[in-house]
């Protein structure tokens, strides 16, 4: 695969293709965590990691479980489950192996079982056809993409919580806007070619 | 409560996205036609009737250390029921919604109900929550994408039918993209926390 | 222990109920599935070749160079061949085009486009078909031309649509492309006749 795919397939699943901004994916955490950027670091340090390995490992789930077995309609009940399993997993590697990180992370790993991206990546990366490289650098790059959103949405409400909204916009509504204004950006970057 | 309000609390009072917004991926991603909309509200409540209808049914069957994988898999199997069945039935509305029907699966608002109603309370006042949910999460969807169509192609075209014919305006077509869903749904919440202020 | 047994007893007993379920409705729904996606693929051919509402029966694939032809045949008399070409950089992704050739007079008979992800309201509208007419404007374009006139203007005869230049470029690229190794295919397979 040459280097020009795999820029283009990073450059995309971050920015141009962004998951939170163009797809409309992720919205639940991505309103419900980013009131502070230091939890909105953490949520997505644990996206990335998490929805790497969702994406590499449901991968292998396809290849060598249900289409050897030919049965593709298991996919969504296949998926979630492994994805619930693997963040269960998750936890406890971290709590035994590295109680700081665990303290840092693991409030936000059980929420990561519901979030829309991981199972929406792990569903694209077979719907796309791409190879398992292809598939871990979509998975880390989109989940990267998500928390680059997530951060700067973060850093910007916490200027927000220090203006005078009109009550009826606090909360969600502001947090939509603002993230309308930063879909126009990011819409800048589609259409690029390298 | 009575059995009509499990109903109709859903459409209002607790409706899914404007007052528990929770699920708001589909909303914004889904609405930018009218026919979709629908479509998706229909699908969605089909998954939740099937699966609060059946965790009801299972739920004093299930150990409490188990319940959420359990739960998740009836879900995802009604998902996947409805993914088939669109895609054979409905091949046009199934590439429109694309990877969103998978993605019910995951929507807080079918985990949420299942795990905050259809997990103590009988079969009966959970398919009403239900369609009551459903039926707000829908009424949710048509108006956002009736405004996004409306503004963003100056047109509403309902299952083929125009409902609203073509407008003196240039329509904005931001209307019909991200950007526009996320102000939509930001000014249709701030309209409901202003009504329900007063 | 008998706890932990019977907890994922009950899980996975639910696994094989679902499964089962999801067994047969597999069973029910593959069939109408595949069928509609032939349906789909047929359609398309048939508005690349003749326009809509005309029953095109086809023959089998044959592989003429490295694309995948379909001879169309009306009442018997062969109305051209369609091929498959894709787009690889539309503005938003790769976009499936069907493309519709009459091999004797060397024209394009039509083009139609399977699948894209262009922006609405912009690229998307190379599948915008205006109030009153059959069939979208920018293909319909396409009809008739000759390999070197499968430009956009005006090198060639093809109008670009204001404002989607990329789109626009990327389906005159592909179908010329496509229409070009078709006839020197062609050419090569008469020669080694």
């Amino acid at each position: 695969m040459e280097v020009r795919d795999i820029l283009m397939t990073i450059f995309s699943a971050l920015l141009a293709q962004n998951f939170v901004l163009y797809r409309i994916i992720g919205i639940c955490p991505y309103v419900g965590v980013s009131r502070k950027l230091e939890s909105s670091m953490g949520m997505g340090m644990a996206v990335i990691f998490v929805v790497t390995m969702a994406g590499a490992v449901t991968w292998c789930v396809q290849k060598y479980l249900l289409d050897p077995f030919n049965v593709s309609y298991l996919q969504t009940v296949a998926f979630i489950l492994v994805i619930a399993a693997l963040v269960q997993l998750v936890e406890m590697f971290l709590l035994k192996t590295s109680p700081t990180l665990y303290t840092a992370l693991g409030i936000y790993l059980p929420l990561i079982t519901t979030n829309c991206v991981v199972f929406a990546v792990a569903v694209l990366n077979i719907r796309e056809g791409y190879s398992f490289l292809k598939a871990v650098i979509f998975s880390a790059s989109a989940a990267a993409g998500f928390s680059l959103a997530l951060m700067l949405m973060a850093g910007i409400r916490e200027e927000l919580e220090l203006t005078g909204l009109p009550r009826s916009l606090r909360g969600f509504p502001i947090a939509f806007i603002v993230a309308a204004l930063m879909a126009i950006a990011f819409m800048g970057f589609s259409g690029m070619r390298l | 409560m009575g059995q009509m309000q499990e109903f109709t609390k859903g459409i209002w009072k607790e409706n899914p996205i404007f007052r528990i917004m929770l699920g708001m991926c589909p909303t914004l991603a889904l609405s930018t036609a009218v026919d979709n909309a629908i479509g998706m509200g229909v699908a969605f409540t089909v998954v939740l009737l099937g699966s609060n209808v059946v965790i009801a049914l299972i739920r004093n069957i299930v150990p409490r250390q188990v319940r959420i994988p359990c739960y998740i898999v009836v879900i995802a199997a009604f998902v996947t029921c409805v993914d088939l069945i669109m895609h054979a039935y409905q091949p046009k509305l199934y590439e429109a919604l694309g990877i969103f029907v998978p993605l019910i699966v995951v929507n807080c608002i079918v985990l949420g109900r299942a795990e905050a109603f259809a997990s103590r309370n009988p079969v009966l006042a959970s398919a009403l929550d239900a369609l009551g949910m459903g039926a707000g999460f829908t009424l949710a969807m048509f108006v956002v994408s009736f405004i996004r169509q409306f503004l963003g192609t100056g047109t509403v075209v309902l299952f083929g039918h125009v409902i609203v014919p073509r407008a003196f305006f240039q329509p904005a077509t931001i209307m019909i993209l991200p950007p526009g869903a996320f102000v939509t749904l930001a000014l249709l919440m701030a309209l409901m926390n202003k009504i329900s202020e007063r | 222990m008998r706890d932990a047994v019977r907890l994922v007893g009950v899980l996975l007993a639910i696994c094989v109920v679902a499964s089962g379920l999801l067994a047969v409705v597999n069973a029910f729904t593959n069939e109408r599935i595949e069928q509609s996606l032939g349906e789909e693929a047929n359609k398309l051919r048939t508005e690349a070749l003749v326009g809509a509402g005309k029953e095109v029966k086809f023959g089998e694939p044959k592989k003429v160079g490295s694309l995948t032809c379909y001879e169309g045949a009306v009442d018997g008399k062969p109305v051209g061949i369609a091929f498959t070409v894709t787009a690889p950089r539309g503005y938003a992704g790769p976009i499936e085009i069907v493309v519709g050739v009459d091999p004797v007079g060397e024209r394009i008979t039509g083009v139609r486009i399977i699948n894209q992800n262009e922006t609405p309201g912009l690229g998307a509208r190379i599948v915008q078909v205006n109030p009153g007419e059959d069939e979208p404007w920018f293909l319909r374009q396409f009809k008739g031309l000759a390999p070197d006139r499968v430009f956009i203007k005006p090198k060639g005869d093809v109008d670009a649509i204001t404002a989607a230049t990329v789109s626009s470029n990327a389906v005159t690229e592909a179908v010329r492309q496509g229409f070009e190794e078709f006839l020197k295919a062609k050419k090569a397979q008469r020669g080694s006749q």
